[in-house]
């Protein structure tokens, strides 16, 4: 049963992630688009329970997932961008090699506005970002694995992104830290904090590194009558590094190393992403 | 506890009443020798945040900030000028001030609204102890929207004079060489060394650096400020042409004049004026980006001037005379509304011209009948191409009035400025950063 407890909902906290690599918090730049098309391989082998102490799945369990995002935005002004997310998410879990159960899925996609409050000197920018949240699944099959919350639901945060010129000469920052909740009894309502640092080493490579911190609440604790296994109430630390490649003025591919350091009634991720940004 | 008893001092104090108008003699020119510029820091707070006050303002003016930064006490003289965008002087004053070691000083000037114009007011701070002398500057606005243009129109031949200097260029044979310089390539940019003629036989000299890769390339086409030379500069999927203009760096052949002397070279002939030359100079850069776009992959359709100083007023012009440009950058744009600079500065330039009217070599008239051909200000109705103009409200050489002046002749729809409000001479890292964000959107670059 416990077990079972953790392996949800995995897939609604890859949506959060990872885009910051992509300088999500800088401004995309009037009329200008972006583009990033991800694929992230996800896997648990074991998890934290409610008090944060580790275990593996029984019977070997393996839960994993292959998760195809879209994430995009347009310039709307030199101080607004458009920006949206489309997931779509295959899970699978597994005991002893063998597929106990699966579900492919279009996720939660996210449409959002960001405002730019200020751009200081232009090398560093300090952004609004508010966010609808629309389940694009029908409703909760008889499944363990579920793509999301099947809730709507809105996110606010703030960022700031920008690039040190004197200390740390080149290398630029994206910090953001924001609350999102689901519209309905259960919540839950997630704080999560995200910090990256990026190191060019020449116009052609950069490292990044990222630090992912959430805490999911739930009024409700993670069992309710009506949506038993549906965990709502979790928290996890994730870093990861990420080292992108020019292609050429528009083009960037970034490849990506993740896992979870620590976590509470979540499953221990880790796993590698890869994808492309677009920006023309 | 000094900041508090100042300001209520103030209350008590009654605006200012400006005197009859008078004008000023130009040609002073304050010399400090030996002082340290360190010993006291001054900054200007104006009484509303933006400064630019209207009539429902209670006060009009701002508050004068001394800091003694030595361990030693300072006494000294405050002396306060306030012209109008004429350049007519509206007050004067010379006040004391002393400040005990590590101690500050701080003064409240402002102005009697019922006297007030619409229109730009610019101070000169003139501040002197035994440590230390400087001068500061500071323009404000009073109800900006509704000021009339005090700008006088251009000379009636404006528009023949510079069909005739273009003539003029167009059979001076040009010889454009482009030598690539391998000693000079990065790893992803080549370098290449820039000769041409332009009138007057004059030999130009300048730098072009593109990016490696085969894909087209924007240009962004840098004029040389007045004797500042330009090296080669490298960016990031730009091609970048620096152009030395006459009397600087290396192209200073027959032009080998001092700081205070270019300037007026063949001022009493405008045919023959340094500055048409330079304008020049700076036109006929142009044909070499053409010149090179096919070998070097060059995008033609976007090319931004940029200038800062004199070579701002070169953008200015290439803005407005050529339409092979797609836009231009002013930097601190110094060499404008001359009419009102030769009255209302004593820094450079107008130091230079006045200098030499205050020797009786030439007379004012004679000079500013030449400069008028020259002025951007003339130049601005007549530039189509999207702008970006970044200047100081406490510029000391020239007053933020005549760069504001300039802006309001400008008749396109989409202009951008960016008003620095204690950035003195220079600009700030704010501009560089909105120049760079700027410059994307027009090299339509991500």
């Amino acid at each position: 049963m416990k077990s079972n407890i953790s392996k949800k909902i995995i897939a609604v906290l890859l949506t959060i992630s990872f885009l910051q690599t992509a300088k999500a918090g800088f401004p995309i730049g009037n009329g200008r688009w972006l583009l990033a098309p991800t694929y992230t391989k996800y896997y648990a082998d074991g998890y934290w329970d409610n008090t944060g102490i580790y275990n593996n799945f029984a019977k070997k369990g393996r839960y994993e997932s292959d998760y195809f995002g879209l994430f995009g935005g347009v310039g709307i002004g030199r101080d607004v961008d458009l920006v949206f997310n489309i997931p779509y998410v295959q899970q699978r879990y597994l005991e002893n090699g063998q597929i106990q159960e699966s579900l492919s899925a279009v996720g939660d996609v996210i449409v959002g506005l960001s405002y730019f409050i200020n751009h200081f000197d232009y090398y560093k920018h300090l952004s609004i970002t508010g966010s609808l949240i629309f389940p694009a699944y029908p409703s909760i099959e008889q499944t363990y694995l579920l793509p999301g919350f099947n809730s709507t639901g809105g996110e606010i945060k703030m960022g700031l992104a920008g690039t040190n010129t004197n200390y740390l000469k080149d290398t630029y920052y994206d910090v953001e830290a924001g609350i999102r909740t689901y519209f309905n009894a259960g919540g839950p309502t997630m704080f999560f904090a995200n910090a990256t640092l990026g190191v060019p080493f020449n116009e052609d490579w950069k490292l990044s590194g990222t630090l992912n911190l959430l805490s999911s609440n739930s009024n409700t604790g993670f069992l309710t009558p009506t949506n038993i296994f549906i965990n709502r109430d979790f928290s996890y630390f994730r870093g990861n590094i990420s080292l992108g490649r020019r292609i050429n003025r528009n083009i960037t591919w970034w490849v990506s190393i993740f896992r979870d350091f620590t976590g509470r009634s979540i499953g221990q991720g880790q796993g590698f992403s890869t994808f492309m940004v677009f920006k023309f | 506890m000094l900041i508090a008893f100042a300001s209520i001092q103030v209350q008590a104090q009654k605006p200012l009443k400006f005197s009859e108008p008078s004008y000023t003699s130009g040609g002073v020119n304050y010399a400090f020798y030996a002082k340290d510029k360190n010993s006291i820091k001054s900054k200007i707070i104006a009484l509303n945040k933006k400064g630019i006050f209207s009539r429902k303002d209670k006060f009009v003016g701002y508050t004068l900030r001394l800091e003694n930064n030595v361990r030693q006490e300072q006494t000294g003289e405050i002396a306060l000028k306030v012209i109008n965008q004429s350049g007519v002087i509206l007050y004067q004053d010379v006040a004391g001030f002393s400040m005990r070691k590590k101690g500050e000083f701080e003064k409240k000037y402002f102005f009697d609204v019922s006297q007030m114009q619409p229109g730009y007011y610019t101070s000169t701070i003139s501040i002197s102890s035994a440590q230390y002398a400087d001068s500061v500057s500071y323009t404000f606005a009073f109800e900006p929207t509704t000021a009339a243009t005090t700008v006088s129109s251009a000379p009636s031949d404006f528009v023949n004079f510079w069909e005739q200097a273009k003539r003029d260029l167009n059979s001076t044979r040009a010889d454009i060489a482009i030598r690539p310089r391998p000693d000079l390539y990065r790893k992803n940019h080549n370098t290449f060394e820039i000769e041409y003629q332009s009138v007057d036989k004059a030999i130009i000299y300048g730098w072009l650096t593109v990016p490696a890769d085969k894909s087209s390339h924007p240009v962004l086409y840098i004029i040389s400020d007045y004797q500042s030379e330009l090296i080669p500069e490298y960016r990031k999927d730009v091609a970048v042409l620096s152009i030395n203009t006459r009397g600087t760096g290396p192209s200073n052949q027959n032009y080998n004049l001092g700081y205070d002397q270019l300037g007026l070279y063949n001022i009493a002939d405008r045919n023959k004026y340094f500055l048409k030359g330079v304008y020049l100079d700076g036109l006929r850069g142009v044909d070499v980006i053409f010149q090179a776009a096919n070998q070097l992959h060059l995008d033609t359709r976007k090319i931004v001037v940029q200038g800062a100083g004199l070579g701002a007023s070169v953008a200015a012009y290439l803005g407005a005379i050529d339409t092979r440009v797609s836009g231009v950058v002013l930097e601190a744009p110094n060499f404008l509304g001359f009419s009102s600079l030769l009255n209302s500065s004593q820094g450079f330039p107008a130091s230079m011209f006045n200098s030499s009217i205050f020797q009786r070599r030439i007379t004012k008239d004679n000079v500013l009948n030449t400069l008028e051909y020259f002025d951007p200000i003339y130049f601005a109705p007549y530039i189509s191409n999207r702008i970006l103009v970044g200047y100081s409200l406490n510029n000391s050489n020239t007053p933020a009035q005549n760069v504001i002046q300039f802006i309001d002749q400008l008749r396109i729809n989409k202009k951008d400025k960016y008003e620095c409000k204690n950035c003195g001479n220079t600009l700030n890292k704010g501009f560089y950063g909105f120049k760079e964000t700027w410059l994307k959107e027009r090299f339509g670059q991500p």
